[in-house]
């Protein structure tokens, strides 16, 4: 970092102003750029702030001066009418904000960045600069300023020594931090405990205070109770504890959950607010406690137990004002969104089994749409790892060792539409959206992952919800290779401009809309011709590559998409009956700019789906003939237009409707299975926490008056309807359905076996001769010719050696059957 | 499939839920909603039947054009396309209708009412720009809050609301209709009382005035409530 201080000024009789002139005496003393528990502005956030000093003996006039982090946009935000007396410290808040008239506090336009960045001071010509930290100031710490040490002659600027010193905003700099306090330990783990123990806080830092609360709100040398002595835990508790020493910069605070089942079971049996926490929340229904009926329910009693043993759990630990308070809290106005509305928090994961879990401190924003509405008492969450809260990144196998290892942010999904707290109650299984991104993903193809998990706030237990990984960039290099700057991640979705209007369509989270544009634009110019077809492929019109071209679509990650969403009978994506088909919604695209590989498709919020055993999705609709519509179904729809496409459609079919494939309803009945298993004893815990909150549109009865939704009672009921009615008889209904769009040959595809000894594979075709493969080609070419290496069995049967893959077809009356492709 | 109907079945069991109550579920449950149906042929509805089978047996019977029983490429593809004809000729039944009603275009605004456009479209352009669509929604919920309050208690209750629905359809508006959405929504967002209500209620045991339960103030509501249900 090179410091720069350029004298300037016009020097007046009484009052200096920052023009061009010369011998200015402001400088930029001091500033935190991570500020997470400091100095708060006026709406209690913990805004970056700087702090300027006039060492000088004549006041100096700021009117029109600026501050700026772009050397090309010297003069970013201006300051208002302002003066700074001699041996005046002035303190504003970088904050983004932007408040310059009428305010007691100054509020820059731009925040500033904890990595490092250009922070300059420049005159009121809007050229000259005064002081500056070029090209850089240095990566900078969390809760510690950045500034000129103390005991320097003022004056000589280009000289001035500046390091890490404890924040004094206002007031002379502070010496330099003799270190950080040594974080503190507690002497019990976190997680289920059954009996009462005495929690002993300490610090490896000789000399330091610990001080702890129980609130959740974070410990400061101001707030909550000085360690003492071991404290008594004898009921589910939420602690977090700091340690402070003078001249130290403090320790992040630890939280640690101690969970205790006889004392959670009993939580507000009466619907008043656990202690701690607020009687509303806002305008927010509002909804405690455990359903007693259930808990006491002979019936339920250990499965309750189980229940909550079944599943890991989650423990939020935060400020409840940033939750639930009317005025500010993100969860009593969930509509809220944005980085304005995100809070920080502590996030436990807690086994059953002491399988080691982790403790993060993030930020938390609250997700999603429909279920934002205040009349939903059970809402989403996102949460955000960042180092102005902790670690950049959340290091843990959420989801599984075949998953990701780190991440940015993670989704906690409600459910919604389907739900005992606000949705259709006779449908309510909370796996719907779940088991089709399973189904995406036992395809062998790319989707979100996600497991189950118990949430408790504050202690307060709060349901079952459901993890989600998000269909960003980060995403595509995590699963998919390549650097996340590369990817374009989009979406029909919404977005709040800065004066909070609301704009809807195609967006890109990540990246921007080109790809997708010219993907559209090739798509409507019409896909019947080959040449047309493959150049959206990246590919020459016999299939091959051609360098020339950008490859803009997956085919069999759009087809298998698809697919999902016809089996699922999807009202809700990528087009949405709930518009008449008009419009789309819940849709995701991924793609890397600088690869050959196309968009691929993500199957998300799968709520509407399971519905009637007879549903058909397979349109074709009217969604996406306008760009702002455009959505995967109508890319779809266009390449139905080009016999490649379909005979690789009725190739994709057959890979997953026949011989045990992932739409087959043995293997559909198997996976489901494993999801039944995963949450059976969870939902009684559901059903004592939310089983009586129904959906009161305008009041109504009070929930108590309300038989309580149950396991066997009410989610049973639909398990038994999907795994009796809808899975055995769902895969030939959505057949007869694709068979009308032309997708599926009247030749019936080769049937096989292996031999008794398993050394051979018998294939057969049922009419016409047989067409076989081993070097991994289709035996079809495109354009429906024979492949030079496919063998053509005229009898429509053979025997091959097993082990090695074989592309069969049939070849009848001039048509080809589908592909089979035998691994065995 | 056997592990999973194992357990529920011993649960049904358990429960004495008769089979055929389960059926009767499943037979409600499949009651079509208002999504339109396709297209070209009924489903099957006989236990027993073939679903594809009975729809291929449709299909020649339209589009086997050479009559071999078989569907070649040409065949397969005059019937894709007849299907795309039927859904695009429904869409487009649909898409009249919904601008008969007032709907918009696809990917644009629906058409207001003409009552409200004459009310509240001050410029006279034909939509609602600027202020007057908050303007609009805000007076006309406030007119059907007026309307349909017949308690007085300054809210839609649950009846309240059933009626005015009921009124709506038998206007034959459009359930679906962006406008009554907006105020159904508009109702539920008088939910806003009730937090006003359990401010209120709550406000006298909330003796510090933080808005949180401390222990001594849930003691003292829970014995307030213990003694108001003493009394006879």
């Amino acid at each position: 970092m090179m410091l720069r201080h350029l004298a300037a000024g016009i020097l007046l009789t009484t009052t200096v102003t920052l023009g061009q002139a010369t011998n200015s005496t402001v400088v930029i003393n001091e500033f935190v750029a991570i500020n997470d528990s400091g100095l708060r502005d006026k709406d209690g956030d913990f805004s970056d702030w700087l702090e300027l000093h006039n060492y000088g003996t004549e006041t100096v006039d700021l009117t029109g001066a600026a501050l700026t982090d772009s050397r090309k946009r010297l003069a970013k935000w201006t300051f208002p009418e302002t003066k700074i007396e001699p041996g005046q410290y002035l303190v504003v808040f970088m904050s983004g904000k932007d408040r310059r008239s009428g305010e007691k506090t100054l509020h820059a336009n731009f925040a500033l960045r904890g990595k490092g960045d250009y922070l300059g001071l420049i005159a009121s010509d809007g050229e000259t600069v005064i002081d500056e930290f070029a090209a850089k100031y240095p990566d900078q710490k969390k809760d510690i300023a950045f500034g000129i040490l103390p005991d320097q002659a003022p004056g000589q600027a280009e000289n001035l020594k500046r390091d890490f010193l404890a924040p004094t905003p206002g007031k002379a700099n502070a010496r330099p931090l003799a270190g950080t306090v040594k974080p503190v330990k507690f002497s019990e783990k976190r997680g289920w405990h059954e009996q009462s123990f005495k929690l002993a806080l300490s610090t490896k830092t000789g000399g330091a205070t610990i001080r702890y609360t129980l609130d959740g709100t974070r410990p400061t040398p101001e707030n909550g109770h000085a360690y003492e002595s071991p404290v008594d835990i004898a009921k589910t508790t939420t602690l977090r504890a700091a340690a402070f020493k003078k001249g130290h910069k403090a320790s992040a605070p630890s939280t640690r959950t101690f969970l205790f089942l006889n004392d959670i079971v009993k939580q507000s049996p009466d619907g008043l607010p656990p202690e701690y926490f607020p009687f509303t929340w806002g305008d927010n229904k509002v909804d405690y406690g455990m359903d007693q009926r259930i808990v006491n329910d002979p019936h339920y009693a250990k499965d309750l137990v189980k229940g909550f043993h079944s599943l890991p759990s989650f423990s939020l630990v935060m400020n409840l004002d940033h939750l639930l308070d009317g005025e500010k809290g993100i969860y009593a106005n969930a509509e809220w969104d944005g980085r304005e509305a995100e809070r920080p928090a502590s996030m436990e994961l807690i086994h059953s089994d002491g399988k080691k879990g982790f403790q993060i401190n993030c930020g938390i924003r609250i997700r999603g749409g429909f279920s934002r509405r205040s009349s939903n008492p059970k809402h989403s969450f996102r949460l955000f790892f960042r180092d102005t809260y902790g670690p950049s990144k959340l290091k843990y196998p959420l989801f599984g060792d075949n998953g990701a290892k780190e991440f940015d942010n993670v989704d906690l999904r409600t459910f919604q539409n389907y739900s005992w707290h606000i949705g259709d109650k006779e449908r309510t299984i909370f796996l719907r959206d779940q088991f089709n991104r399973d189904l995406q993903l036992a395809m062998g193809q790319p989707a979100a992952r996600g497991k189950f998990y118990h949430l408790f706030i504050n202690g307060h237990y709060w349901g079952v919800f459901n993890t989600c990984e998000r269909i960003k960039a980060s995403y595509g290099a995590s699963y998919l290779g390549g650097k996340k700057e590369n990817y374009d991640a989009i979406k029909k979705g919404r977005t709040y401009l800065e004066d909070r209007k609301m704009s809807v369509g195609v967006m890109a989270n990540d990246g921007n809309l080109d790809a997708w544009g010219r993907l559209c634009d090739l798509a409507r110019e019409g896909l019947e011709s080959n040449e047309a077809y493959f150049k959206m492929l990246g590919k020459n019109p016999d299939g091959t590559e051609n360098l020339d071209y950008e490859g803009l679509l997956e085919v069999d990650n759009l087809i298998d998409y698809m697919l999902v969403i016809f089996y699922g009978g999807n009202y809700d994506a990528p087009v949405s009956a709930w518009g008449q088909n008009f419009g789309p919604n819940n849709w995701y695209g991924l793609r890397h700019r600088k690869k050959r590989d196309g968009f691929r498709f993500f199957v998300w919020d799968a709520e509407h789906t399971f519905r009637d055993v007879r549903e058909d999705r397979t349109g074709p609709f009217p969604a996406g003939n306008h760009y702002s519509s455009s959505n995967p179904q109508w890319i779809w729809q266009q390449c139905l237009d080009n016999e490649e496409f379909r005979v690789r459609v009725g190739d994709r079919i057959q890979k997953h409707f026949y011989n045990g494939g992932v739409l087959t309803p043995e293997k559909v009945l198997e996976l489901f299975q494993e999801r039944i298993d995963e949450i059976e004893m969870s939902v009684v815990c559901e059903s004592a926490r939310w089983g009586d909150s129904g959906y009161t549109p305008s009041g109504g009865r009070a929930s108590t008056e309300r038989r309580p939704r149950t396991r066997d009672d009410d989610w049973a009921r639909e398990i038994n309807r999907l795994v009796n009615d809808y899975f055995p008889t769902r895969s030939e209904i959505v057949l007869s359905q694709l068979y009308r769009h032309g997708v599926i040959s009247d030749v019936t595809a080769p049937a096989y076996q292996l031999t008794s000894d398993k050394s051979q594979v018998e294939v057969e075709a049922e009419n016409g001769e047989l067409f076989v493969t081993t070097d991994g080609t289709d035996p079809r070419q495109i354009g429906g010719k024979p492949t030079p290496s496919a063998q053509r069995i005229e009898s429509g049967k053979t025997s091959l050696p097993a082990g090695k893959p074989i592309q069969a077809r049939a070849f009848h009356k001039g048509e080809w059957s589908a592909m089979v492709t035998i691994s065995e | 499939m056997k592990k999973t109907l194992l357990p529920l079945a011993v649960l049904a069991i358990g429960l004495s839920i008769p089979a055929d109550l389960f059926a009767q579920e499943s037979r409600s449950n499949s009651r079509r909603t208002s999504i339109p149906r396709p297209f070209l042929y009924a489903y099957p509805e006989k236990p027993g039947e073939s679903p594809l089978a009975e729809v291929r047996k449709s299909m020649l019977e339209q589009f086997d054009a050479d009559k071999d029983g078989f569907l070649n490429k040409a065949e397969r593809n005059a019937m894709r396309l007849a299907t795309k004809k039927f859904s695009d000729e429904r869409h487009d039944e649909i898409r009249r209708a919904r601008e008969r009603r007032g709907g918009g275009r696809e990917g644009g605004s629906p058409k207001p009412p003409e009552r409200w456009l004459a009310a509240y479209d001050k410029n006279k352009n034909g939509r609602f720009d600027g202020d007057e669509w908050d303007t609009a929604r805000g007076t006309e919920i406030k007119n059907v809050t007026a309307r349909y309050d017949a308690n007085k208690n300054g809210k839609i209750d649950d009846d309240e609301k059933q009626r005015l629905v009921e009124n709506l359809k038998k206007n034959n508006y459009n359930p679906y209709d962006n406008y009554i959405r907006t105020i159904v929504a508009g109702l539920r967002g008088e939910r806003s009382g009730s937090g006003r209500e359990r401010r209120s209620r709550w406000k006298e045991f909330d003796t510090n005035g933080d808005g949180k339960a401390s222990r001594e103030e849930l003691a003292s509501i829970r014995k307030h409530e213990s003694q108001a249900q003493e009394k006879p």
